[in-house]
């Protein structure tokens, strides 16, 4: 039996097979138009912008996102991010490596965030002491040391909620780990950030997916990876998952229209992960590659046929032929 | 399973029938069953298995009787059986390497990649080494999208079967999309030396040479198989060729290769690409209209070409 199970195992193909290399017509040319793309300088092709929705937990997700667009080579000029979403992104931006961003949410626990612990949670319950978000701070520190905005490699922007105004509140200046801290800092469970005379929250409530943040940053084509929760099937049970239900509702509300905004979404179906589920991290960030493995051609393709107009200035007589 | 796959597996169990001798199979019963097995009288297994002959057989025998009715099923294309007898059996003999094999494999040719992922997570728990295991996780994270899990594993698949040229292939073209086209190189040369016919290994390794910038070595790899009329050769050395700025080459190629299929989507465009080089925009804007018909065979070349016609007649 055992030779002919081996028989079998190495005769029989197997079925839903990968992406095979394409050597149809569209498959020479996408490969061709990329590597055109690709070897072009940044002010000879759209800037690319790459947006990180809020979503906590979820939100781990844009690791495998960003995975596989890292893989593809997509040339990522831009990120803006909510609440976990500027996490990653800051980190991402910052050019730390995204096997390294994903060994740090793969440990992810409430602590890595916040001062959060039994004893702190009867405070906050009995007596309304806010915990502190600080962890994150430190944590962004620890990855990226002191760096201001201006000197990341690529252009980061991250987005806050001024809890006394309402404002959304943009950061594209200053300290990285303080905006960041600000921007996934939830209401009524942590102590709002103070800076510059404002006291800011978490982003997710103004601004789910800052996709206008990325075209402030100069972004022409967007990819907005989205971590929305599937919030009409979830049932809240804690205070914690009750305040994010509410930022997700809201989030969701307003998310409609930015998501028409954007060139391409991906979103991976991890909308049951709840808040407070840290150790669902790593099925988050699994679920990202899945999603976006599964877009990247149609992710390419769009991107491409965005920047027919710039690459086909140099397809004519005067210029010189491009050389990928 | 298709036609072919099934004369395929007959035939290869008909010819491993010494191999029940392997099993060290006791029962009378069962030695009559493998017989009938091994002369491929499937019908006349399942009819003395299903359900009540499984009763009466114990230990090893229920093993080797479930394997039979499994394998049966399978053979005469009733997958659902055949599926449900191996689940039945792997939680009865759940070290069974054999039973684990045959599950993960028949659930993963089904397309149940999700269910198979487990089983063959379970056969390396117990079985760390099994080839069979990792060749099956490989291919379903090279599916999934995790490449550098894919690429581990292969690599311990192909220790277990170094000589299978489509398996250096496979892990060749993981490499390949993974950017690592050095490796892949030298995967898709290992490919070709144990099966040189291999066509497709072939182009593969024109693509990774072409991917390195490699270009002359990529276009001599294209050579025969473009002598032999092979679309995807004809296409790919027009277009590269034109990349390069090697017009009247790439103008000969686009030449034969829409001889050898007028209006191909690709030849079109390289045309086109040409003609606009050589500042003839209505020419072509000629090529990219008749290329932007085509959408049925090539969906992706013929908005390109749609847009790009727009584009050179100004109006975008």
């Amino acid at each position: 039996m055992r030779l002919a199970g081996l028989a079998l195992a190495l005769w029989l193909p197997v079925q839903g097979a990968w992406a095979a290399p394409d050597y149809s017509s569209d498959g020479l040319l996408r490969a061709h138009l990329w590597r055109d793309l690709t070897s072009r300088s940044q002010s000879r092709r759209p800037r690319v912008g790459v947006v990180l929705s809020a979503g906590s937990s979820r939100g781990t997700a844009h690791v495998g996102v960003l995975q596989v667009l890292d893989q593809a080579g997509f040339p990522i000029d831009a990120v803006a991010g909510t609440s976990m979403g500027a996490v990653i992104g800051s980190m991402y931006a910052a050019g730390r490596p995204v096997k390294r961003i994903w060994e740090i949410m793969s440990g992810l626990n409430l602590s890595m965030a916040s001062n959060f612990n039994g004893l702190r949670l009867v405070q906050l319950m009995l007596a309304d002491k806010l915990l502190s978000s600080e962890q994150t701070e430190k944590l962004i520190r620890g990855e990226i040391g002191g760096l201001r905005f201006d000197q990341l490699p690529r252009a980061f922007a991250c987005v806050a909620m001024d809890i006394y105004t309402g404002e959304s509140v943009l950061f594209r200046e200053g300290d990285v780990a303080t905006a960041v801290r600000a921007s996934m800092n939830l209401p009524g469970v942590f102590t709002p950030v103070a800076y510059r005379q404002r006291f800011l929250v978490d982003g997710g409530v103004v601004d789910y997916i800052p996709v206008d943040a990325a075209r402030l940053l100069g972004a022409q084509w967007v990819l907005a990876s989205i971590t929305e929760s599937d919030y009409r099937s979830t049932r809240p049970q804690t205070v914690l998952e009750m305040f994010e239900q509410v930022i997700d509702i809201r989030g969701a509300l307003l998310s409609q229209e930015q998501r028409k905004q954007a060139q391409f979404l991906i979103i991976p179906p991890v909308g049951n992960i709840g808040v407070t589920e840290t150790a669902r991290a790593p099925e988050a960030m699994a679920k990202g590659v899945i999603a976006a493995y599964k877009a990247l051609r149609p992710a390419m393709e769009s991107l491409l046929l965005f920047s027919l107009e710039p690459m086909a200035r140099d397809w004519g007589p005067a210029a010189q032929e491009s050389r990928p | 399973m298709r036609g072919a796959s099934a004369a395929v597996l007959a035939a290869l169990l008909a010819a491993a029938t010494p191999a029940w001798g392997l099993w060290g199979s006791r029962s009378e019963t069962i030695k009559a069953l493998q017989k009938q097995f091994g002369a491929g009288h499937y019908a006349a297994v399942i009819a003395a298995l299903d359900p009540d002959g499984l009763l009466n057989l114990r230990g090893d025998d229920l093993r080797r009787g479930y394997n039979l009715l499994a394998a049966s099923y399978e053979l005469t294309g009733r997958l659902d059986k055949s599926l449900s007898n191996y689940q039945v059996a792997v939680q009865l003999f759940p070290r069974d390497r054999d039973l684990l094999e045959r599950l993960a494999l028949l659930l993963h040719r089904s397309g149940l990649e999700e269910q198979a992922q487990p089983i063959y997570e379970e056969l390396l728990r117990l079985y760390p080494e099994n080839a069979l295991g990792h060749l099956g996780l490989a291919q379903i994270d090279h599916a999934l999208g995790f490449l550098d899990r894919s690429a581990d594993h292969y690599e311990k698949a192909l220790q277990g079967f170094p000589q299978r040229g489509d398996l250096w292939r496979e892990y060749g073209e993981e490499l390949a999309e993974a950017r690592d086209y050095r490796t892949a190189e030298l995967a898709m040369r290992r490919a070709l030396a144990l099966d040189p016919g291999d066509a497709a290994a072939g182009l593969d390794l024109a693509l990774i040479l072409r991917a390195q910038g490699r270009i002359d070595e990529a276009l001599a790899e294209l050579e025969r198989p473009s002598r032999a009329g092979r679309l995807e050769a004809l296409r790919a050395r027009a277009l590269w060729l034109m990349e390069e700025g090697r017009g009247g080459q790439a103008e000969a190629a686009a030449r034969a290769l829409l001889q050898a299929a007028p209006n191909d989507p690709l030849g079109l465009y390289v045309r086109a690409r040409l003609e606009l080089k050589a500042g003839r925009r209505a020419q072509a804007q000629i090529f990219l209209r008749q290329a932007a018909t085509r959408g049925d065979a090539a969906p992706f070349t013929a908005r390109v070409c749609a847009a790009l016609a727009d584009l050179v007649g100004g109006r975008r």
